[in-house]
C-alpha cells in the first residue's frame, strides 16, 4: 500500500511543483496515473521513490515513511524510471546480478526468474551483452526484469508502455493484472488513456500538481454524466479544471 | 550550411540546467582567475626562458618546443575528439535522418572541433610568441604571421586524425561493441598518427648535429623545425619572418593546410554514412551457444562489493574515464619513482650520495612539505571522484532510489579514486622512507597521505555532486567541458598554498609533520561527519 499523505514540493522555492497531494493506493489494485504533460506525474513518482525531496507532508510504503525510514521503504518497492537510462557499459546479466546483490536475490531464484522473462520479453540472447548495444525497448524490458527479480509487493512504473513492442506491452499488462490479484499492488503513470481504462482497477488524474479526481473510471463516467471513453471524460474533465 | 556549424557548435556547449545569474558571475569570475593565474605563469615562464635563451643566441629554441609540444597534444586529443564528435554524440541520429550532405555535417564538424582549440592555443603559444616578440622586439610582420599560422594550426591534427579514424570507423560494423571500436581505432590511429608526423622516417640526432646547432644562432630550433616534415613550414615561418625564406613557408603552410582539409572532406564525405551509421545500430550478437544461462551465470556476492565492482566496471569500459581515473594516475607515480631511482643508481655510479646531499633539504619542514605537495599534485590527476556521479549520466538519478544508505553511495563512488591514489601514497612513503631512513615519521608521512586521499576523494565527490553534469552528450565532451574539474585545481592550490605557509611558520621538521597529522585528521573527521549528517541535502541535486 501507497500513501501520500498531504505532500508538497518545490523546485524553486514558492513554487510549488506538487501542492498538498492526498492519495491512498490500496493492496490488490492497480492504480493508473494519469495527466497532461507537466502535470507532476513524474514528479509524484520521484516523491515516492526517495528522488525528489518532499518539502511538506510524507510518503508511506507498506507503512515506512520514505522521509524518516527511507530505506525500509526502499526495500518494499520495485521502481521502472520513465526513460531507461542504465549504466549502460555493464553488460544486461551483470545489472541484473548488480540488482540481485543490492536486494539479496538468491541464485536459484534470480536464474529462475531472469529465464522465465527474458524469454517473454524476448530479450535472452542478449543478456550478455553490454546494455550500449540494446534498444529503447530491450532497456525498458531490462528494467522491468530486473524490478520483478527482486518480486517486491509494490510496483511503481513511470509511462512503462513506452518504447515496447505490442507482444511485450501485453505481457506485461498480464504481469500487472496478476501481481495485483496476488493483493499486491501496482502504480503507474501513464497517457494511453485505452491502457488505464482497460486493466486499472482505479484512476487518479493530476492536472497542475493537484489531484481532480479518484476513483473508478465508470464513477468518472458517472460523476461526469456520459457514456462516453475514458479519453473523453479526461478531456472533459481537464477542460472543466482550466476554467 | 553556416546555420548547422552553429547549432553542432551551441549543442557542444554544456547543457546542464541553467544557472541563475549569481551562478553564472560567479564561474565566470572563476574562469578568469584560472585563465588569469594560467597566462601569468606562462607569460613568466616565457620571459624567464626567452632572455636566458636569447643570451645563448638560441632564443627561438623555447616556441618551437612549444609548437611540437602543442601539436603533439593536438594529434592526441583530435583521436578522442574526432571519434566523439564525428562517431559518437548524441546528435548523429537527428543529422543522419534530415536531408544534408555528409559533407556539411564534416565541415560544421571540423569549425566546431578547431574553434574549441583556440583556448588552449592561446595560453600555449599566442602568451610566449609575444613575449618573444617584445624580447626580442620583431616587427609587426611577425605577430601578422603568428595570428594566421595559430588560427590554421588545428587544421592538420584534426583533419589529419579524422582522416584515419574514418578509415577505420568505415569497418566498425564488424566489432563487437563501441568499446573495442574506441580502443582499436586509439591504437592504429596512435601509430599512423606517429608514422605522419615523422614523416614516415625515425628521428635520430647526431652528437655532430646536436653540437652545429648549438654554435649556430637559433640553431637548436632550426634542428628541431628540420626533423619533424608535417610542420616543418610553419615553424620556418616564424623563423624567417623578416625575410622571404618566411613567406615561402607561410605559402607551403597555409597550402598544406587547406590542402589537407579538401582532402579531409572528400575523403570522409565517400565513407562518413556507413561508419556512422555503424555506431548507432546495435552490435553483432555473441554465438547463441554463449547465451544459455546458468548458475554459474548468477554468483551472489555482498551488496557493497557489487557496488564498487560496478563502478570499476563503468570506468574500465570507457576509454576516456579509463585514461583519466585509471591510467593517468597509475602512470604518473611510476614514472616519478623511476626518475627517483635512476637518479639514484646514476648519481651513486658517479660517486655521488645524492640522497646524503638533499638530506638537509628533505630534514626541514619544506622538504616534508615537498613530499605531501607531491602526493597532493598525484591525487589531482585522478579524475574518478570528480565525476563519480557525472559519469553515470541519468542512471545516478535511478541509484538513489536503491536500499543502500546515500551515505554508503557516497562512500562507495570515493573507493576507486581513493585505491588508485594508493599507489601514490605507497610509492611516497617508499622514496621518504629511502630518504629518511626512519620509520617513525615515515608511518606518519604514510598516515598524511593515507588521509589526505580519503579526505580529497570525498571533496573532489562533494563538488561534482553540488553540480552534476548529468545531462550529456557523449563521455568526451562531459570530461571537456566539466568546469567541477577547475575547482579540484583550486583545491590542490589552495593545498599547497596552505602547506608552503605552515612551513614557513614552523620550521622544525618533526613538529611539521605532527602538526600536519592533526589537521588531515580533524579535515578526515569533519568530511566524514559533515556527509553522514547531510547525506539526503548532497543528494538532492541529483534528480
Amino acid at each position: 500500500m501507497i500513501e501520500i499523505k498531504n505532500v508538497s514540493t518545490s523546485y524553486v522555492k514558492g513554487k510549488k511543483i506538487i501542492d498538498k497531494m492526498n492519495l491512498k493506493i490500496e493492496d490488490g489494485t492497480v492504480f493508473g496515473f494519469i495527466g497532461p504533460n507537466g502535470a507532476g506525474k513524474t514528479t509524484t513518482l520521484e516523491m515516492i521513490t526517495g528522488v525528489l525531496q518532499i518539502d511538506e507532508g510524507d510518503i508511506f510504503i507498506d507503512g515506512k515513511s520514505i522521509k524518516t525510514k527511507p530505506i525500509e521503504a526502499k526495500k518494499k518497492f520495485g521502481f521502472v524510471p520513465d526513460s531507461p537510462e542504465m549504466f549502460e557499459k555493464l553488460t544486461g546479466l551483470e545489472y541484473l546480478n548488480f540488482i540481485g546483490d543490492v536486494y539479496e536475490v538468491n541464485p536459484e531464484q534470480r536464474l529462475e526468474i531472469v529465464e522465465k522473462l527474458a524469454k517473454k520479453f524476448n530479450i535472452y540472447d542478449s543478456l550478455k551483452d553490454r546494455i550500449q548495444s540494446y534498444s529503447h525497448g530491450m532497456k525498458q524490458k531490462l528494467l522491468i526484469i530486473s524490478v520483478l527479480l527482486y518480486n517486491p509487493k509494490n510496483w511503481i512504473l513511470d509511462e512503462p508502455m513506452t518504447g515496447l513492442d505490442p507482444q511485450a506491452a501485453y505481457t506485461l499488462k498480464e504481469l500487472m493484472k496478476e501481481h495485483s490479484q496476488k493483493g499486491n499492488t501496482v502504480f503507474f503513470s501513464t497517457h494511453v488513456l485505452e491502457v488505464a481504462e482497460k486493466i486499472c482497477d482505479k484512476i487518479a488524474i493530476i492536472n497542475k500538481g493537484k489531484i481532480i479526481y479518484t476513483g473508478t473510471v465508470e464513477e468518472l463516467k458517472e460523476q461526469l454524466k456520459t457514456n462516453t471513453s475514458l479519453e473523453e471524460s479526461f478531456l472533459e474533465l481537464i477542460e472543466v479544471e482550466e476554467k | 550550411m553556416k546555420s548547422l556549424t552553429s547549432v553542432i557548435i551551441k549543442n557542444s556547449k554544456r547543457q546542464e540546467k541553467q544557472n541563475t545569474l549569481k551562478e553564472k558571475i560567479l564561474s565566470f569570475i572563476a574562469f578568469i582567475i584560472v585563465f588569469g593565474f594560467l597566462a601569468i605563469s606562462m607569460t613568466v615562464l616565457s620571459f624567464v626562458i626567452t632572455k636566458k635563451l636569447k643570451g645563448i643566441e638560441q632564443s627561438y629554441t623555447f616556441i618551437n618546443i612549444l609548437v611540437l609540444m602543442n601539436f603533439f597534444i593536438l594529434f592526441a586529443k583530435s583521436v578522442f575528439e574526432s571519434i566523439n564528435v564525428l562517431y559518437f554524440s548524441k546528435d548523429l541520429k537527428q543529422l543522419l535522418r534530415m536531408p544534408i550532405n555528409p559533407k556539411d555535417i564534416i565541415h560544421a564538424k571540423f569549425i566546431n572541433m578547431i574553434i574549441s582549440e583556440y583556448q588552449m592555443e592561446i595560453i600555449m603559444l599566442a602568451i610566449p610568441m609575444v613575449v618573444y616578440g617584445i624580447i626580442m622586439k620583431v616587427g609587426i610582420l611577425f605577430y601578422l604571421y603568428t595570428l594566421l599560422t595559430l588560427t590554421i594550426l588545428p587544421i592538420i591534427p584534426i583533419v589529419t586524425t579524422s582522416i584515419v579514424i574514418a578509415i577505420i570507423m568505415r569497418f566498425s560494423n564488424y566489432l563487437k561493441n563501441k568499446t573495442q571500436v574506441i580502443y582499436i581505432t586509439i591504437i592504429i590511429s596512435a601509430i599512423l598518427i606517429d608514422l605522419i608526423f615523422t614523416g614516415f622516417k625515425p628521428i635520430k640526432v647526431t652528437k655532430q648535429e646536436f653540437e652545429e646547432a648549438v654554435l649556430k644562432p637559433n640553431g637548436l630550433a632550426t634542428m628541431i623545425a628540420d626533423k619533424i616534415e608535417l610542420i616543418k613550414p610553419m615553424m620556418n615561418t616564424l623563423l624567417n619572418y623578416n625575410n622571404e625564406k618566411g613567406i615561402k613557408n607561410l605559402s607551403v603552410y597555409v597550402a598544406e593546410s587547406i590542402g589537407i582539409y579538401i582532402l579531409g572532406i572528400f575523403i570522409i564525405s565517400k565513407i562518413y554514412l556507413k561508419g556512422a551509421i555503424g555506431t548507432t545500430i546495435n552490435s553483432k550478437r555473441i554465438k547463441k551457444d554463449n547465451t544459455k544461462l546458468t548458475i554459474e551465470d548468477f554468483k551472489k556476492q555482498n551488496k557493497i562489493k557489487s557496488y564498487i565492482q560496478k563502478e570499476r566496471k563503468v570506468i574500465s569500459r570507457t576509454p576516456i574515464f579509463c585514461i583519466q581515473c585509471l591510467l593517468i594516475p597509475i602512470i604518473y607515480p611510476i614514472i616519478i619513482l623511476e626518475i627517483f631511482a635512476i637518479t639514484v643508481i646514476v648519481s651513486k655510479k658517479l660517486g655521488i650520495d645524492i640522497i646524503q646531499n638533499f638530506l638537509g633539504i628533505i630534514n626541514t619542514s619544506m622538504g616534508q612539505a615537498i613530499f605531501i605537495g607531491v602526493g597532493a599534485i598525484f591525487f589531482m590527476m585522478n579524475f574518478s571522484s570528480i565525476i563519480g556521479i557525472s559519469k553515470d549520466c541519468k542512471t545516478s538519478i535511478l541509484t538513489k532510489s536503491l536500499p543502500i544508505k546515500l551515505e554508503k553511495q557516497f562512500n562507495i563512488k570515493t573507493e576507486i579514486g581513493k585505491r588508485i591514489n594508493m599507489l601514490s601514497v605507497i610509492i611516497i612513503t617508499f622514496c621518504y622512507w629511502y630518504a629518511v631512513k626512519n620509520l617513525a615519521p615515515t608511518i606518519i608521512m604514510f598516515t598524511i597521505l593515507y588521509l589526505l586521499n580519503s579526505v580529497g576523494e570525498k571533496i573532489k565527490l562533494l563538488i561534482d555532486i553540488k553540480k552534476p553534469q548529468i545531462n550529456w552528450d557523449n563521455e568526451y565532451t562531459m570530461m571537456k567541458q566539466n568546469t567541477n574539474i577547475m575547482n579540484v585545481l583550486f583545491y590542490t592550490l589552495a593545498l599547497l598554498i596552505t602547506l608552503y605557509i605552515i612551513s614557513k611558520i614552523i620550521k622544525q621538521a618533526h613538529y611539521f609533520l605532527a602538526t600536519i597529522l592533526v589537521i588531515t585528521l580533524i579535515a578526515y573527521s569533519i568530511t566524514t561527519l559533515y556527509i553522514s549528517k547531510n547525506q539526503e541535502k548532497i543528494f538532492r541535486k541529483i534528480y
